[in-house]
């Protein structure tokens, strides 16, 4: 009786109403990583073999961006009590108490079913399934079992943000095809050097919130090894386009001197000491200690080579720069 | 507890109720929800919410209506040509 009287005195005051604003739940979607999702769904359906019309490819769009907004929600949601711990994540809406953690579950769940479902009546259910099936691999499969649990969290886990270019293709021809799958692969193979360039600069962070990313796991050499292995397998494997006739000229140039560039900025990060001095004691997401540009180097120019690679990719099939590579069927 | 209802008048009966009741009276039939009193930056805040909200929805159902009608359009045309 105490505590109901108790809540009822703290509900008169309004303690237990939310002063959140639009742009609080906004923040919830991670729109600097729906940038780059959206951008990757856009490449993906323009690549396409198929003219898709420009409403129903906009709302398709949109669908993936909500989608991935969701997911967004659901993991700020979640991971509420690791981000108030980490100086790179403590003032997202739900640590620092400006959206409740019921709410940004409601907000996610509820921006996730209507993704879906617009994404069934604007293109297709593989799509819708597809779409559904990413939410649910980030939000629960990544999120809840793998991030707390492995150091490979980053390696199963980034199949969740490899899905946008897949579903975009989807979107526009209604089935998985060869192409679908090697646009799917750059990011998943993209991924781990990314996200580990940025964990070996903010390791501390990492290992004061018991996430084992693999410079807290393994320690930043064996990290800085896998980095350099991983760009290896994605700088080769970003030239199959080129083999399918997908990659017309402009993005097989995209893919080697961008390439070439990112296994440099990887040998640099392998033969530095990054990671050694642990976390940046800046909050900043470019804030880094000497010894660790260069993975910050690396963490920066990855964002910039898979949208070039993406961009090339628009740039041929969006705005008519296909230009066949001599001796591939383009 | 009863003993001390009864020796006081209507007035103060009623006074001591909304003492108890955060200002209001039983008779009022206000519901539990209605007692909370917000701030004028919690009031700001719904206010703003609730324009979003009702923006989103209005725009959901935009959408739905237009994807309607392109995927009607684009089922009549293809039957025409079929």
């Amino acid at each position: 009786m105490d505590t109901l009287t108790d809540t009822s005195v703290n509900r008169a005051e309004g303690g237990a109403v939310s002063t959140a604003s639009p742009r609080d739940f906004f923040d919830l979607m991670k729109p600097r990583v729906m940038t780059l999702v959206v951008f990757t769904a856009f490449a993906g359906l323009v690549a396409a073999p198929v003219d898709a019309d420009p409403f129903l490819a906009f709302m398709s769009i949109l669908c993936v961006a909500v989608g991935a907004g969701a997911a967004g929600a659901l993991n700020m949601a979640y991971d509420a009590d690791i981000d108030a711990t980490m100086k790179r994540t403590r003032k997202r809406p739900v640590p620092r108490g400006a959206v409740s953690v019921s709410n940004a579950y409601g907000f996610g769940t509820v921006a996730a079913v209507l993704s879906v479902l617009m994404m069934a009546l604007a293109s297709n259910y593989l799509a819708a399934g597809l779409l559904a099936f990413s939410i649910f691999f980030y939000a629960v499969i990544y999120t809840m079992i793998l991030k707390r649990r492995t150091p490979q969290n980053i390696v199963i886990g980034g199949a969740a943000g490899a899905f946008p270019p897949m579903i975009g293709w989807v979107a526009a021809t209604g089935s998985i095809s060869l192409d679908a799958v090697i646009l799917f692969m750059i990011i998943f193979l993209w991924t781990p050097p990314h996200s580990w360039a940025l964990a070996l600069y903010k390791s501390g962070d990492y290992a004061a919130a018991g996430v084992p990313m693999m410079p807290v796991a393994k320690g930043p050499k064996s990290t800085r090894l896998q980095i350099l292995a991983y760009s290896l397998v994605l700088v080769v494997f970003a030239g199959a386009p080129v083999l399918t006739g997908l990659g017309g000229l402009a993005y097989a140039a995209t893919s080697l001197g961008g390439g070439a560039l990112f296994l440099l900025l990887a040998w640099r990060v392998f033969n530095s000491r990054a990671g050694e001095a642990g976390s940046a004691e800046e909050g900043a997401l470019y804030a880094v200690r000497a010894g660790d540009k260069a993975a910050r180097d690396l963490f920066a120019y990855s964002i910039g080579y898979l949208a070039a690679l993406f961009a090339a990719l628009i740039a041929e099939h969006g705005f008519g720069a296909y230009v066949s590579v001599p001796g591939v069927a383009g | 507890m009863s003993t001390e209802n009864e020796t006081l008048t209507e007035a103060e009966r009623e006074a001591k109720e909304r003492a108890d009741n955060f200002g209001f009276h039983h008779r009022e039939g206000r519901p539990t929800g209605e007692h909370v009193t917000l701030t004028p930056e919690q009031e700001k805040a719904r206010r703003k919410r609730n324009i979003y909200i009702a923006l989103g929805l209005v725009g959901f159902m935009v959408a739905v209506f237009l994807i309607t009608v392109v995927r009607l359009s684009q089922n009549i045309a293809d039957g025409a040509a079929g």
